[in-house]
């Protein structure tokens, strides 16, 4: 049972060491990997991950553990893990971009699948300038160009 | 090779740096399309318009395949008389298939809860009015205003 105490420094791109128990660092599963190729240090640079992500992405992954680890009561503690899920994932654009990224990178699913959700949730409602402003994108349609998407579109909602 | 260097603590392969302009560009394609494949598709059209790139996910095969993988793929099909055959597309645009019409409406019927109806005399549409499919598959000639 000692290797669940083991713990293992993640160091962000700026330098900062964040100690995790190795079952949290396990759940980055590039790191996962690591460790079952025989990588033995104790310390690994994510190094295309800030700090104030890789903190964000470490307390996800700890949420998610210390769940995992409840024995019993399992609907009761699926529901908070939810509401953990919601709240933690409300967050404003850009850091939810980041989100995914690292979560993406470190190959993080859970995140990165309410990373995912969460935007499809956001653009669906909005205008299409709504939505090229967030992924700041450039219109390249032609006024005509647009003028035939909007046509075909209209014909696709006929009822 | 394997001789750890106790001073070089183990790097993780670096991904490629992100450039600063677009959020397209710098998010990986698969991510994008995971996120498109979590709207539903009656929402296409309009997201069609954002740009040509988003376009080209949106009506892409890869998305019609993630729908299918991730479960969201919806049970919207649509019809079309190219008598005496019928032309079927489902919501996700992969099952794309051709039924004799009177096969079609016994599979049509055998489908619960799934509405259907005819509208005019070329276009059959069953599962809604929000049912999306892909200009390459409509019929122009077809259909009456």
């Amino acid at each position: 049972m000692s290797e669940s105490n083991k713990k293992i420094s993640l160091i962000s791109s700026e330098g900062e060491a964040f100690e995790v128990s190795e079952a949290v660092a396990r759940e980055f599963e590039i790191v996962a990997h690591m460790l079952e190729d025989g990588c033995s240090g104790s310390s690994i640079p994510i190094t295309t991950v800030d700090s104030n992500i890789l903190g964000k992405v470490i307390e996800y992954c700890t949420k998610h553990v210390e769940v995992g680890n409840v024995e019993g009561n399992s609907e009761k503690a699926e529901k908070d893990l939810e509401e953990f899920d919601k709240r933690f994932i409300a967050v404003e654009m850009n850091t939810l971009f980041s989100l995914i990224l690292a979560a993406n990178y470190l190959n993080v699913k859970g995140l990165l699948n309410i990373g995912c959700q969460k935007v499809a949730d956001t653009i669906k409602d909005m205008k299409p300038e709504e939505v090229r402003s967030i992924f700041n994108i450039e219109n390249d349609y032609t006024p005509a160009e647009e003028e035939v998407v909007r046509k075909e579109n209209e014909w696709a909602f006929q009822p | 090779m394997e001789s750890a260097n106790e001073s070089n603590p183990p790097q993780l392969p670096l991904p490629p740096s992100p450039p600063s302009m677009s959020l397209l560009k710098l998010l990986p394609v698969d991510i994008v399309l995971s996120t498109l494949a979590r709207i539903p598709t009656s929402y296409y059209p309009t997201l069609c318009l954002v740009s040509k790139r988003f376009r080209s996910l949106i009506i892409s095969e890869e998305l019609g395949m993630l729908r299918l993988y991730l479960g969201t793929r919806e049970a919207c099909m649509s019809a079309y008389n190219r008598a005496p055959i019928l032309v079927i597309v489902d919501g996700s645009r992969q099952a794309y298939r051709k039924f004799s019409f009177t096969s079609a409406i016994v599979l049509f019927s055998s489908l619960a809860n799934m509405l259907y109806e005819t509208v005019g005399s070329e276009t059959y549409e069953i599962g809604g009015q929000n049912c999306w499919v892909p200009p390459r598959w409509r019929e122009p000639s077809g259909h009456e205003t």
